[in-house]
């Protein structure tokens, strides 16, 4: 029994790693990359993608009809979808079948399958050649954190771009975006990379009529108040390039009550009544604003000197939420609609503030026992130290 | 001992105690020295202020958790929701700092009418392992509320322990559970904080009061020619000298009250071992020893911090001049004046070094040994 069972394990092994081991022969740099890539955790094989005789020792391995050395990047997306547009090959990984198609609709691919542009990016581009990693491993080409860099590759390239007549500058100012800043230094991997607006398989840039659709994938709630607000007509009648004319693309920064002074003379400088509703506006969300960041103050004080103040944070969290509300709110452009949650706000504001000096209140009450305290002590004091005397006096002869 | 007669029958059919009468009279009466005045009620008051951090340290423990996630919010809960846990956890944490000061008033008070002299050097060993374990507990019991400043205060303290030769590492992880200031570090602390280091005070308390009792107060008299104290000439110890401390024992409450009242011990910020805030530093009393650090290259530093240590242990063995009275001590005395106000002076130091301040109108920021060094425009914070 045990001899049967070594031999089959003999035999396994020998079966799975003969190819591997002819290849290694000559190509060791090779197999150092793709030990640890997803394919060989697969149990993908090198003749998987290369074919060729597994059984050959030397360059004769090569010499197979089915051998391949793709070097048309057209033949190695097609190599990569035999696989991976393969439904029932993909289903036991839970990945996509659809890149190849999705692909086929990218600048890349357009580029590639229309006028066979070999310089644009295929699979393996973004992906890597034999070190390709499971999308979710933070080594991978493609995980959240890399995706800057490994775009900024070609689109960083100056000599490259300026083929297609592309910015070099957009993975710089992506990087010193709030985007950027939510990655890198907050971990936060939801946050946009160049993925997430662009696409992946199917990387396009956004037109004009799409950005307010794109933004509005994770800023849900703005593009709703602003597809109700005069701006939308605008940005229809294309005069108007939605999200990005007043916040930027690549190097979008953390929107403030600023922005407002830097961006709405672009469209209106001439315009003294709608500066005059951006002037209403900024300042209500300013004072809502201000009014909040002071509770906050005061509650962090009187908690970091010990003071109950469960309840004040509690109503701070609902002072916050409704700035919250203002900063997506003020997308409207009308101030009639928020007045009411800057109303709200200040309700709250002022709420705390009372609590808060009750509080306080009751401290200072405290100290008025002093006085009590300190009368029965003196008197305390004055007892033992007139009986002592007493006592002294008695002692004398 | 007048007990009531009830009482007294039912326990003398069952003990012989009139021996425990005649030692409870003997100790209640026994005569104190004429020159016994208030200087010498500051053994009492740290006495009393022991049996303080006792209580208020009982009653905080029934509410305290010692873990990382707990220790903050459970303080958090004594000062805001338990009733009066802000004056139990106030008469702690000031109680701490006063019984330190009494406890250093009582040595000085010691050293300057030389009562450590023959035949009492014990007592004074006694005492100064009392001060080093007063101190400890002050050490262990600030990392407890686990907020900022006790977590990196601990996290600087613990970090001395590093610079000792060979076995410095060893005992800084084994101080810490770790190479970092962790939960592990907590449970240590407030294990010994709770368990060990009260069992030894009281050790130690006891064994002072004994010698204390047995060889009796120091007079001002030569070493070898003290008089018994007799009980015409001598002070009764009650009720004379008990009236005495109870009137230093209201002025000590009052105080603890208003410092209680007025200068709340805060709460503050839940420690986060990823955020070093600005300023850190220790306690009062490790002030003169962290500055003094500063000046010397570490293991340098800590050997040079132990002298004054060694010193203060010793002294009773190296002072052999038999003179107690101060001014019959010139050189005594003037060594002790001299440790006092280096004593304030590194204190001062080190309570201002790292900082900005405003002095008749001009801005200076103090460097790290203290020096100012003058700032052109009005520092932010």
């Amino acid at each position: 029994m045990i001899k049967v069972a070594l031999a089959l394990l003999v035999a396994t092994a020998t079966a799975t790693s003969a190819a591997d081991i002819s290849c290694l022969k000559c190509h060791e740099k090779e197999n150092a990359l793709y030990a640890p890539s997803a394919h060989a955790q697969a149990g993908l094989t090198c003749l998987d993608c290369h074919g060729g005789d597994p059984k050959a020792t030397d360059v004769t391995a090569h010499a197979t009809d089915n051998f391949k050395r793709p070097d048309n990047k057209k033949a190695i997306a097609e190599l990569c979808a035999s696989c991976h547009g393969d439904v029932r090959r993909m289903n036991p990984y839970g990945l996509p079948t659809d890149q190849l198609d999705r692909y086929k609709t990218s600048k890349h691919g357009e580029q590639l399958f229309a006028q066979n542009d070999q310089k644009v990016a295929v699979c393996i581009d973004c992906h890597g050649v034999h070190d390709i990693l499971k999308v979710k491993s933070p080594q991978a080409h493609v995980y959240p954190t890399n995706i800057p860099q490994t775009c900024g590759r070609c689109h960083g390239d100056v000599k490259l771009m300026q083929e297609y007549k592309l910015p070099t500058d957009i993975i710089t100012q992506y990087k010193s975006s709030y985007h950027a800043y939510m990655v890198f230094e907050k971990g936060d991997l939801s946050a946009p990379t160049c993925v997430t607006c662009h696409g992946s398989h199917g990387a396009t840039p956004p037109g004009t009529a799409q950005v307010g659709q794109v933004c509005g994938k994770c800023h849900v709630r703005q593009r709703e108040l602003f597809e109700k607000s005069p701006h939308a007509e605008a940005a229809a009648a294309g005069l108007f390039n939605e999200c990005v004319s007043c916040h930027g693309n690549h190097g979008i920064q953390k929107a403030s009550v600023e922005l407002f002074a830097k961006t709405c003379v672009q469209c209106h400088a001439k315009d003294p009544k709608q500066l005059q509703l951006r002037d209403d506006i900024a300042g209500l969300i300013r004072r809502a604003q201000d009014g909040c960041s002071n509770a906050v103050t005061v509650v962090h004080d009187a908690t970091v000197r010990g003071l109950a103040t469960d309840d004040e944070e509690l109503l701070l969290q609902e002072a916050k939420t409704q700035v919250t509300q203002l900063e997506a709110m003020q997308h409207l452009l009308a101030v009639d609609q928020l007045q009411p949650v800057v109303k709200r706000s200040d309700e709250i504001v002022k709420l705390t503030l009372a609590d808060v000096a009750d509080l306080e209140r009751i401290e200072r009450w405290k100290r008025h026992a002093l006085t009590p305290i300190w009368a029965f002590l003196a008197l305390m004091a004055i007892i033992f130290w007139a009986k002592r005397r007493q006592l002294e006096q008695g002692r004398k002869p | 001992m007048n007990l009531p007669p009830r009482i007294r029958t039912w326990l003398a059919e069952r003990l012989d105690i009139g021996v425990a009468e005649k030692f409870a009279d003997g100790q209640l009466h026994k005569p104190l020295p004429a020159e016994t005045g208030f200087w010498h009620t500051f053994g009492s008051l740290s006495l009393f202020l022991f049996l303080n951090q006792v209580v208020t340290g009982i009653l905080l423990m029934i509410y305290y958790r010692p873990t990382t996630n707990t220790a903050f919010e459970s303080v958090r809960f004594i000062m805001t929701k338990a009733h009066f846990g802000w004056l139990i956890r106030g008469l702690h944490a000031w109680g701490a700092t006063l019984m330190i000061l009494c406890v250093l008033i009582h040595m000085m008070r010691t050293f300057f009418m030389g009562a450590y002299k023959k035949p009492r050097e014990l007592t004074w060993v006694f005492g100064v392992f009392i001060f080093g374990c007063t101190v400890t507990f002050g050490f262990t019991g600030y990392l407890l509320p686990w907020n900022q400043l006790s977590y990196w205060a601990t996290t600087v303290g613990t970090e001395i322990t590093g610079a000792i030769p060979l076995v410095g590492q060893y005992l800084k992880v084994l101080l810490r559970g770790g190479e970092g200031v962790t939960g592990e570090t907590l449970a240590r602390f407030y294990v010994l904080h709770v368990v060990v280091l009260p069992w030894v005070l009281t050790m130690l308390i006891v064994t002072h009061l004994f010698l204390m009792r047995v060889q009796g107060l120091a007079t001002f008299e030569r070493v070898g020619e003290e008089k018994p104290i007799d009980k015409s000439h001598g002070i009764p110890f009650f009720p004379h000298h008990v009236l005495k401390e109870g009137v230093v024992f209201c002025a000590l409450i009052g105080l603890l009250v208003t410092l209680i009242l007025l200068w709340p011990i805060e709460l503050g910020e839940k420690a986060d071992p990823f955020v070093t805030p600005e300023g850190i530093k220790p306690e009062w009393y490790f002030l003169p020893t962290y500055q003094l650090l500063k000046y010397f290259p570490k293991t340098l530093g800590l050997f040079v911090s132990l002298i004054p240590q060694l010193l203060l242990l010793l002294w009773a063995f190296l002072d052999r001049s038999p003179e107690r009275h101060p001014k019959k001590r010139p050189i005594a005395v003037s060594i002790g004046i001299a440790a006092l106000l280096l004593a304030i002076v590194f204190g001062l130091l080190g309570h201002f070094s790292e900082r900005d301040i405003t002095f008749r109108g001009r801005h200076y920021h103090i460097d790290i040994y203290g020096v100012p060094h003058r700032l052109s425009e009005q520092p932010k914070h």
